[in-house]
């Protein structure tokens, strides 16, 4: 689209399974009649045979999207998307429900009905006027107002106080270093994780203990399906449509955590990231769902460290294949965090530790699909089978947080690995 | 009779439709540009359809350029730009 835009004629050879979505991104973007080649999916893990055989297929329609013979007219002139009505009437509560399931509006679980009053007080807990534009989602790339936030809080159970942690998630996400696009359009299974630190935490009463990634908490609950709302119905990310996901994944539904700072050995996660003790912070990562480390036996900081790293270096994640692009998260659970800290190990020691011991032989990552496609370290020497590679490019970008309960648990959580993780300052709602 | 009034979710893009380039007279001299994006035989399909295109067009060269990753935009496409007359890019796996 760039290089149409620079009076270059381009066409874009697209597999039948991404028609879809090439069509609505070309038209959300502003260039409707952008040419395409459509032919089968998929090419990946096809045989040479079977790709000449999808380049006969394009053929004919390149040149002809290339040339005058039969390339794209000029643009319609239409504006993109009509503006669709701020009200809508139902004669009850029953088919608004059945209206936006049907519409697609939904994660497909009942939802409280955003009427007038309850976006209005949903809007005062912002402390900022409705029409205010916080960010631009893509892949539908519609700016996401005030009230379109609350409006989707409503819907997902949110209360007032909410929102200023949702507008500083939505504008995180939006962040060009967090690649919202890929993040919602990819096959992956990533959702967009929200990790809560400060003093905010205790104010909404987001649960830090016993279930700390888990089900049973409104704060937690309601603030990651707000977010997963405003994805769809803003961005939208609807699967199948603006959501390109294989599976999808239960994290999709709702993923907000909080860190545990009372049983942290080390400095908060905030302050790791180079925000005041004083500030509340959100970070938003592209993080799959998470992965369990059990280890019930280890003593010392290195051995409970080996186990980690083990976790960390399985071959299907995308981190292990796309490395200097991404970061990751571990959650540790106070006991694990204890016993690492008892040995003396501060915060970066820890990832530096798991820096040079998570990672894969360079002969293996070569069973794993992409690995020549993906961004490797420089001094990863491709061509020794036997060469180590680590799962990210920096050990700062192995990220650590302290939640949970007691128990000898802690959670690897990957991610999309052409994402990274960013962090805001969570600003007071201001009177208004 | 409606009896209950609720508000719209949904996001509205309101980003302004704008032409694409205009078309070539024909494919012949014209320098063909491949913009890959590093996705399996991505590169290979694309090589194949220059190498069939070249078949009936004498074109006037063929120029690859290497995106970072499929999830990161191509880099320096204005140098790009004046290189190449057209260009095929792919999207899908």
């Amino acid at each position: 689209m760039e290089l149409e835009k620079k009076g270059i004629p381009t066409v874009t050879i697209c597999t039948d399974a991404f028609v879809g979505l090439a069509r609505e991104e070309a038209k959300n973007l502003g260039m409707p009649d952008l040419a395409l080649a459509i032919i089968a999916h998929p090419i990946g893990g096809e045989s040479l045979g079977a790709i000449h055989q999808r380049a006969e297929d394009a053929l004919a329609q390149v040149a002809r999207a290339l040339t005058d013979a039969g390339g794209p007219a000029g643009a319609r002139g239409a504006p993109t998307s009509a503006p669709a009505p701020r009200q809508l009437a139902f004669a009850d509560d029953d088919e608004v429900t059945e209206a936006f399931h049907a519409r697609r509006w939904t994660d497909g679980l009942p939802f409280v009905l955003p009427t007038e009053a309850r976006v209005r007080a949903m809007v005062a807990g912002s402390g900022r006027a409705p029409s205010e534009v916080v960010a631009v989602l893509p892949p539908r790339w519609a700016g996401a107002t005030v009230e379109n936030i609350a409006i989707n809080a409503v819907m997902a159970g949110c209360l007032p106080p909410h929102m200023p942690l949702l507008i500083a998630a939505v504008q995180a996400a939006a962040d060009p270093a967090f690649g919202l696009y890929s993040v919602q359009a990819t096959t992956h299974p990533c959702a967009v994780l929200m990790l809560v630190s400060g003093p905010i935490v205790k104010v909404l009463g987001l649960n830090v203990a016993h279930g700390a990634l888990g089900p049973g908490f409104r704060a937690n609950a309601a603030a990651g399906r707000a977010m997963r709302l405003v994805l769809m119905n803003v961005g939208g990310g609807i699967p199948g449509e603006g959501d390109q996901a294989t599976h999808g994944s239960p994290a999709k539904f709702s993923y907000c955590i909080a860190e545990n700072e009372a049983a942290t050995p080390w400095e908060p996660f905030r302050v790791t990231r180079g925000f005041a003790e004083g500030d509340s912070t959100v970070t938003v990562f592209s993080g799959e769902g998470p992965h369990n480390i059990n280890d019930h036996v280890c003593t010392s900081a290195y051995t409970t460290l080996a186990v980690v790293a083990d976790t960390m270096t399985t071959i299907g994640h995308n981190n292990a294949g796309s490395v200097i692009r991404g970061d990751v998260l571990l959650v540790l659970g106070p006991e694990h965090a204890h016993t690492i800290a008892a040995g003396g190990l501060g915060k970066r020691d820890v990832q530096r530790v798991l820096f040079e011991q998570a990672r894969n032989k360079v002969g293996k990552l070569k069973l794993r699909a992409m690995y020549k496609a993906e961004n490797w370290p420089d001094w990863v020497d491709q061509t020794d089978d036997e060469a180590l590679c680590p799962i990210v490019g920096r050990p700062e970008d192995i990220h650590i947080v302290v939640t949970g309960g007691p128990g000898k648990h802690s959670a690897f959580i990957p991610t999309f690995g052409t994402s990274k993780s960013v962090t805001r300052r969570i600003e007071a709602a201001g009177p208004r | 009779m409606s009896q209950i009034t609720v508000l719209n979710p949904v996001g509205i893009n309101r980003v302004a439709a704008q032409p694409v380039a205009p078309r070539l007279a024909s494919l012949e001299g014209v320098t063909l540009g491949i913009l890959n994006n590093g996705k399996p035989n991505s590169l290979a399909l694309q090589e194949r359809v220059a190498e069939l295109l070249a078949r009936q067009h004498r074109l006037g060269g063929v120029v690859t350029k290497q995106k970072p990753s499929a999830a990161v935009g191509a880099e320096k496409l204005d140098l790009y730009a004046r290189e190449v007359g057209a260009v095929i890019t792919a999207i899908g796996d």
